[in-house]
């Protein structure tokens, strides 16, 4: 048995460190979307059927929509930013560090990513009941829409975070 | 016997599965006629007035055609309100996917029953066919309903026409209670008529138990009642009639909040005191029980009135939730009891009596 995992581990490190390295952007782009996808597809069936009845809810509750579209680009930006630096450290030939850095990238990714996620399921099953409520009583629209934007500042943290620890990594 | 149906879909996937019915359904909470527009209607001097007055509300496609007869009867207003029901059902039902499809099915097993019932007692009192047919609710027909009308006996009303219905469950275990080979006469067909409604109740609960979560704990209340109910309306009925306990025990449903100790009481007591009394142990029936006595004229319409209450309250609070198939429940209430306001609001009217709508379930304010 610990041969096998012996043999495991040569056969991880024989990997070259920014293949990890290059998973951050990968996971990170993934699941902002995945997460932004899944708020849309939520937000975006209540918001039609509500929509037959009540036709006036219809372009204000398309905020509804941008808002789970922005999670995506949450991740479109993290992922654009992992990507130059990895490019920039992986040609730098002299950087010792340089494990310590990929796994860093890989962290960062994978933090945006699943903070995203989350936001965007928050945001899109929210946004589904804001504007059933606006179809209700359209004085409601703007009180359940903060709400809705409160889900929206997790994707937020999560990208600055995220940033911040790619940047010093 | 309920078919596998699979579980209700919890909060992370159920937007995505049955957030377009939610939606609409939710939004037809702004089609119920609110207290002015009941005002409005009580305003009105005849049929005619009447419909002008639903052409402002979400009627108006159903009724616009009407505007300018004369010498209109309600039952005018009655088909008008059945056909955007029907409709608005057929909606749901065309775009619903299991297992909300066999929810939304279930909802319209109990017309059906009515239906049935109410083909074979008017064929025995020597009505025609026809017109029987009509007088059905729309959500219970089925196919081969007018076959109904040539049943003589219990098994041949099964083996004929009901076998291929999703009644015909029921109507088997009601039909091991007893008369399964008796002649329908008007006594007994009260009695099959609540047996069957009591295990189509029990097998809607077994429904929502498989649907689990949400459901359950909202749906659960809302059947509840509606099995007190029953229970409550078989005690009051029986009062006066030949009916030993046993027999009352057995058309009570096994279920809702009075069940077991209430339903114990309230099949031997034999006045309406006892009823009452029975009835004690639950606060809110209690409340409607005591205001339903003090009522001089007729104190069973009032408990009854008390119930239709209490039930739209709670069908309103079940239009109000998430993440679970109580708000279509709550849809198909509120929708029968807006229809049965209107109606009495019409009947009033027709007759040229004003007796205010302070009496009447308001659904939206």
């Amino acid at each position: 048995m610990p041969n096998l995992i012996d043999e495991c581990m040569t056969w991880i490190e024989s990997i070259d460190i920014v293949f990890w390295g290059s998973l951050g952007p990968a996971f990170s782009i993934s699941l902002c979307i995945l997460g932004a996808a899944w708020g849309i597809w939520s937000t975006g069936s209540t918001l039609i059927g509500a929509c037959i009845r009540k036709r006036e809810i219809w372009v204000k509750n398309l905020i509804s929509i941008l808002l789970c579209e922005a999670i995506a680009i949450y991740g479109v930006i993290e992922t654009i930013f992992l990507i130059t630096h990895i490019k920039y450290q992986a040609d730098e030939e002299y950087n010792l560090n340089i494990r310590r850095t990929m796994y860093g990238y890989l962290a960062s990714g994978l933090g945006t990513g699943i903070g995203c996620a989350s936001a965007g399921a928050a945001v899109g099953i929210l946004g589904g009941y804001v504007a059933i409520s606006d179809a209700w009583n359209r004085h409601l629209f703007i009180k359940c829409f903060i709400v809705e934007v409160f889900a929206e500042a997790i994707g937020v943290m999560a990208l600055i975070v995220g940033i911040v620890s790619a940047a010093s990594a | 016997m309920v078919k596998k149906v699979g579980s209700c879909p919890s909060l992370a996937t159920y937007a995505n599965e049955f957030g377009f019915l939610e939606g609409v359904v939710k939004t037809h909470y702004n089609d119920f006629l609110s207290s002015s527009d009941y005002l409005a209607l009580n305003e009105c001097e005849n049929i005619s007035d009447f419909i002008v007055q639903l052409n402002g509300t979400r009627y108006c496609q159903y009724v616009q055609h009407h505007r300018d007869d004369a010498n209109l009867e309600p039952s005018v207003i009655h088909d008008a309100m059945m056909r955007k029901f029907v409709d608005d059902y057929n909606f749901l039902l065309d775009n619903a996917i299991e297992p909300l499809l066999t929810f939304l099915r279930f909802c319209t097993y109990g017309h059906m029953i009515d239906n049935t019932i109410l083909i074979i007692q008017g064929t025995l009192q020597g009505r025609e066919p026809a017109r029987l047919i009509k007088a059905c609710h729309p959500l219970g027909r089925f196919d081969g309903i007018g076959a109904l009308s040539t049943a003589r006996s219990a098994k041949d009303l099964y083996d004929r026409v009901l076998i291929d219905t999703p009644i015909a469950k029921y109507f088997e275990k009601a039909a091991i209670g007893g008369s399964a080979e008796d002649t329908l006469t008007d006594s007994n067909i009260e009695l099959l008529r609540n047996s069957l409604h009591k295990h189509y109740l029990e097998d809607f609960l077994e429904l929502i138990k498989e649907l689990g979560g949400d459901t359950y704990d909202e749906m659960k209340p809302l059947l509840d009642f509606e099995a007190d109910r029953r229970a409550i309306n078989i005690s009051i009925n029986s009062l006066n009639s030949d009916i030993t306990a046993e027999e009352r025990r057995a058309l009570m449903p096994r279920m809702g909040v009075l069940f077991p100790c209430g339903t114990d009481q309230l099949v031997n007591r034999d006045s309406l005191q006892g009823v009452g009394l029975a009835l004690s142990r639950v606060d809110e029936y209690h409340h409607i029980f005591v205001a339903g006595s003090e009522d001089d004229l007729d104190s069973t319409v009032s408990i009854e009135d008390g119930m239709y209450k209490l039930e739209t309250a709670m069908a309103r609070q079940a239009m109000y939730r998430g993440f679970c198939f109580a708000p279509f429940y709550g849809f198909f209430k509120l929708r029968e009891q807006e229809i049965r306001n209107v109606m009495w609001l019409a009947e009033r009217v027709h007759l040229g009596l004003n007796e205010g709508v302070s009496k009447l379930p308001i659904i939206r304010d």
